[in-house]
């Protein structure tokens, strides 16, 4: 994880989703405008969120079959970063629904949906702090972090999608299919999600480090 | 070492935007002084020819206007990547910090 070239490649990515997502060319649609520009700065949250939530509970197994202290710390700080873009990810989709469904937080079953899957998520940091052993608490922490993985992916996945929701892709509107994406939009939406995802396991990774660190110098 | 570094750095920074803002503040005193030339050109015939001497020489001025074109969207763009190289640096100043204190344990 110290190599540079993805943190080059990350950087290089988000600077072309940056520039050539501000001034490309995108197709005209009424009420979303200009709006779908942030295609390439709130959806690769999500999609990022994702692949760190992965990865969290995946070191959340693997430390519950290995039991080495340097997953437990994996696990969490991958919950951490992951949280952060949950958190950031609502906050652009209320600014964004504000201006284009006229109210930035409306009844709508995926937003009620993430709601409930943050606060798990949350209740997973509460639960970590309420322990002094540090075994107890990264295997008790291990299993609710799988836990919270297996509810919040059928909440905010799949649900939604069972009942009308605004998202487009949910109740049986087209995912961003043939109306609201053209190839132009493509070319700069499938490197942001690997652009922000990058941006993500970095943070993830000096976070990690410092904690890695900070057990060496307590021991 | 490094202080001095970054003093230079943010006074380059200052410096640039004192540039553009002299430049935009010249911009706006041709357009006002055009203004008031022309009411008074109603009148003074004199006036006039100036005025139109000066439209055709700030006309025929060759300037790098690409970022005040296409409704200034090329400054925003300008704003958020200076705030994201901002960010990247600090994490990249944070990663070697970070390595420098990996290796001295």
């Amino acid at each position: 994880m110290k190599q540079t070239w993805w943190k080059i490649l990350c950087v290089v990515i988000l600077l072309y989703t940056i520039i050539q997502g501000l001034a490309g060319v995108i197709p005209r649609q009424p009420i979303l405008n200009e709006t779908l520009r942030n295609v390439y700065f709130h959806v690769p949250l999500w999609f990022g969120m994702m692949t760190l939530m992965i990865a969290s509970a995946w070191f959340a197994i693997k430390y519950l079959r290995e039991g080495k202290a340097e997953y437990d710390e994996y696990s969490s700080e991958f919950a951490n970063t992951a949280m952060l873009y949950g958190v950031l990810g609502f906050v652009t989709g209320a600014v964004w629904g504000k201006y284009t469904w006229g109210d930035p937080l409306p009844k709508d079953p995926k937003l009620i949906a993430v709601e409930v899957g943050l606060l798990i998520y949350a209740a997973y940091f509460i639960l970590r702090s309420s322990f002094e052993d540090e075994q107890k608490k990264g295997r008790l922490s291990a299993v609710y972090n799988i836990f919270a993985f297996a509810a919040f992916m059928p909440l905010v996945w799949i649900l939604p999608r069972l009942t009308d929701s605004l998202h487009p892709g949910n109740g049986g509107n087209p995912a961003f299919g043939k109306y609201d994406m053209d190839n132009h939009v493509r070319m700069v939406f499938y490197p942001a999600i690997i652009g922000w995802t990058l941006l993500g396991v970095w943070i993830t990774s000096l976070r990690i480090r410092l904690r890695i660190i900070k057990r060496l110098k307590a021991q | 070492m490094k202080k001095i570094l970054y003093l230079v750095i943010v006074n380059l920074l200052l410096i640039s935007t004192n540039i553009y803002a002299q430049k935009d503040q010249e911009t706006a005193d041709t357009t006002l002084s055009k203004v008031a030339g022309n009411d008074k050109a109603a009148t003074d015939t004199t006036n006039k020819n100036e005025v139109v001497a000066m439209k055709a020489d700030s006309d025929y001025v060759e300037m790098a206007d690409k970022m005040r074109t296409d409704g200034k969207i090329w400054v925003v763009i300008a704003v958020i990547t200076v705030v994201f190289v901002g960010i990247i640096a600090y994490l990249v100043l944070l990663d070697r910090k970070i390595s420098k204190i990996e290796k001295g344990l």
